[in-house]
């Protein structure tokens, strides 16, 4: 099973300087939010979507699937707000009459619901770049330059390390618990992930204590390395993004205003 | 002794007892090796010998002083004594294999330099830099067990005790892990493995204890250890495999040897060199008598191309057939001459040729070649000359060897070598003018021959 920390690990970009990824970003997100016309937010998206399957070589299909189900809820949303915003005002594109209830678009709605839907897409876009691209482990060093409090982060550290074991426990279990029958009807699926939860909570018991027990063999005293992945920026790195803000800019200036209806 | 324990006891909380009276001393810079069937006592006794678990009886002895349970004297004991757990996963908690061997160092209070040049050390030493940053749900069963162990190392502990090290890995990273315990053993660490592998035990270890529901059961080098079958058998364990094979061929007289094969090339070195064939005789002939064979040849000589065989029951099977032990006497021997080419004669070399009634013609270094070519001589052989003549002489040709006089005692040499590792009987004579000195010393391999052939009876009677 590949998780997203798995595509992000194997991701070309995850070798890119994180804080610049970061503050693209960034840039993406809040240019999108600020502009009030809906193609500088498409703009945007579309070049995170081409970034993240280009130059982090996610697989196309994986990443439609993710990204189709996400946005099956901004459609949604704008399709609600194209009939029930219509307080803004302008002429009325599409009315209907149900039993007396005339519900209508109009213009100021229409152009409401697309700026919403742009900018659900594009910080999902932005969002997917970043997590792609960018695995827990570079996280967790970022985290540390900000100080972050050591405790905190050592717990951050072992729990994602044993997320993956128990999740391989989990997968196990179930397997041979339905391999079994256990997930044959509404009952014994209730009853089987009953006795999955227990067991996996005995187990996560159980490798606190060879945890502990492994740190100490080790000399523990109480402290855990950390990670330090300090990536350069190298020219066409710096290039690249300078061409991204430039044009973010440039069309930011001249879209300023324009609505579809 | 680097590593002691007396009279050691250990009950679990719940009153099981879990070691029970162990004494063991482990010498420094072997490799030894806890056998026990599962749940009896090795893991426990490994966690006893790290300071992990604290006997209630007993001591833990490192170095010839007690174990101090302070906590500062267990951090001096546990840098000295290193332990690689049976799951991996119990070991690699860091989410990269960097920061998984660096966390040893680090509690050491290691200076940051310190550490990554350990830590660099490490990822070279087990082929790792390539997966430095990966965590460790990325690795294969084979490589998370280098990264543990090289987790282990970078504290640079003088024993390294491992839980059974070989568990889940397919037999290419088996064989690395071994390869590395071994590498390890040779810079001079102590090795203490537990296993229910009985042959991994017997074939690598220098020392051996055999465990039984929490007790010393025995402890010796293997071959004495897994001797005891009855013993073996009460630890719920089998005796190794090739010991197994060794015994069975024992019994029927076909290997001997003055101590059991650890692996394939000393079992089959304990092979009896003695010439046995299986071969269908009449009921009435018992073992021990006497049945001639008659005349053999093509693929059943062994010397020449025809020999006459004599032959003595050893074991006979039910089915009507018997291994039989051959006497066998060439009836036209093989022969090899060597001829010095520096002093080339026409006449003198046709006049050998059908002399000796030589039928096989190899020419050594560039100048005889030459010589051999512009004299028109049919040279058959250019190439590992030496050995293919010993490979026709063996079959029954007369082999004439082309060399310039520089190489003349270098072949004797190697012929007679031959003859003398291989008691293969061969006639061997460097001829022309200048053979005269070497010729007196042909008489040794004629005694030799007579020699083996004493051993050979010797070995017949008894």
């Amino acid at each position: 099973m590949r998780t997203l920390d798995d595509i992000a690990l194997l991701s070309p970009l995850r070798y890119k300087n994180t804080t610049l990824k970061v503050v693209l970003v960034f840039t993406g997100l809040l240019a999108g939010l600020f502009s009030s016309s809906p193609i500088l937010p498409f703009f945007i998206a579309a070049c995170m979507i081409t970034a993240t399957l280009v130059l982090g070589r996610i697989p196309v299909g994986m990443y439609l699937k993710l990204f189709l189900s996400v946005a099956g809820f901004a459609v949604v949303s704008a399709f609600i707000l194209a009939f029930f915003a219509n307080g803004s005002g302008g002429d009325v594109l599409w009315s209907v009459d149900l039993f007396g209830w005339v519900i209508s678009i109009t213009t100021g709605s229409a152009n409401l619901a697309v700026l919403v839907f742009a900018r659900s897409v594009n910080g999902l876009a932005c969002l997917f770049f970043l997590s792609m691209t960018t695995p827990m482990l570079e996280l967790f060093s970022y985290f540390k330059r900000f100080s972050f409090l050591d405790i905190f982060m050592e717990l951050v550290m072992l729990i994602y390390r044993y997320i993956f074991v128990f999740l391989a426990v989990l997968l196990n279990i179930q397997s041979a618990q339905s391999m079994r029958f256990g997930y044959k009807d509404f009952r014994t699926s209730i009853h089987s992930i009953g006795l999955l939860v227990g067991s996996l909570f005995v187990q996560t018991l159980e490798q606190g204590d060879r945890l502990y027990l492994s740190m100490n063999a080790r000399c523990y005293d109480g402290k855990l390395p950390y990670y330090n992945a300090k990536y350069k920026i190298l020219f066409s790195d710096a290039l690249v993004s300078i061409l991204f803000i430039a044009s973010v800019a440039a069309v930011y200036i001249y879209t300023r205003g324009i609505q579809f209806f | 002794m680097i590593l002691e324990t007396k009279n050691l006891e250990f009950h679990y909380p719940d009153g099981t007892k879990a070691i029970d009276d162990i004494s063991i001393t482990i010498p420094e810079g072997k490799k030894v090796s806890f056998v026990g069937k599962n749940g009896s006592g090795k893991s426990t006794l490994f966690l006893l010998l790290n300071g992990t678990l604290k006997p209630k009886k007993g001591n833990v002895i490192y170095g010839g002083k007690n174990v101090d349970y302070s906590s500062s004297g267990l951090r001096d004991l546990r840098k000295k004594v290193g332990i690689v757990f049976q799951n991996s996963d119990d070991q690699l908690f860091a989410p990269t294999v960097y920061q998984d061997i660096a966390f040893g160092p680090l509690n050491l209070g290691y200076s940051k330099d310190e550490i990554d040049r350990v830590v660099n050390q490490m990822l070279d030493h087990f082929g790792l830099h390539h997966i430095k940053d990966k965590p460790p749900h990325h690795l294969s069963g084979g490589q998370k067990k280098r990264v543990a162990i090289a987790g282990v190392l970078a504290m640079d502990p003088e024993v390294i005790i491992l839980d059974e090290p070989l568990s889940n890995l397919d037999p290419v990273g088996a064989d690395e892990i071994l390869d590395i315990l071994n590498e390890l053993n040779d810079l001079g660490k102590t090795i203490i493995i537990s296993t229910h592998d009985v042959d991994l035990a017997y074939k690598w270890s220098d020392y051996v204890y055999l465990l039984s529901d929490s007790r010393l059961v025995d402890e010796g080098i293997p071959e004495d250890v897994f001797s005891v079958d009855e013993q073996v058998r009460n630890s719920a364990l089998k005796s190794p495999f090739i010991l197994d094979v060794y015994r069975e061929l024992e019994k029927r007289w076909l290997a001997t040897g003055n101590k059991q094969p650890k692996d394939i090339p000393e079992l089959v070195q304990s092979l009896n060199s003695i010439d046995l064939m299986r071969v269908n005789i009449a009921p009435e002939v018992a073992v021990g008598e006497c049945v001639n064979l008659g005349v053999l040849f093509g693929d059943f000589t062994k010397e020449g191309l025809y020999e006459a065989v004599n032959s003595r029951v050893l074991f006979k099977n039910d089915d009507g057939t018997a291994v039989v032990e051959l006497k066998r006497r060439v009836l036209k021997p093989g022969a090899i001459y060597v001829y010095d080419m520096d002093s080339f004669d026409k006449d003198e070399f046709d006049k050998i040729v059908s002399e000796y009634d030589i039928n096989f013609i190899g020419a050594m270094g560039k100048k005889s070649k030459d010589i051999a070519e512009s004299q028109g001589i049919n040279v058959v052989c250019n190439s590992g000359v030496i050995d293919k003549s010993i490979l026709n002489a063996i079959t029954g040709s007369r082999c004439l060897i082309l060399t310039s006089s520089g190489m003349v005692s270098h072949t004797a040499k190697r012929v007679r070598e031959y003859i003398q590792n291989s008691g293969i009987r061969l006639i061997f004579s460097p001829i022309g003018k200048s053979a005269a000195e070497l010729d007196s010393r042909n008489e040794n391999s004629a005694e030799l021959e007579i020699e083996q052939e004493n051993e050979l009876e010797t070995k017949q009677e008894s």
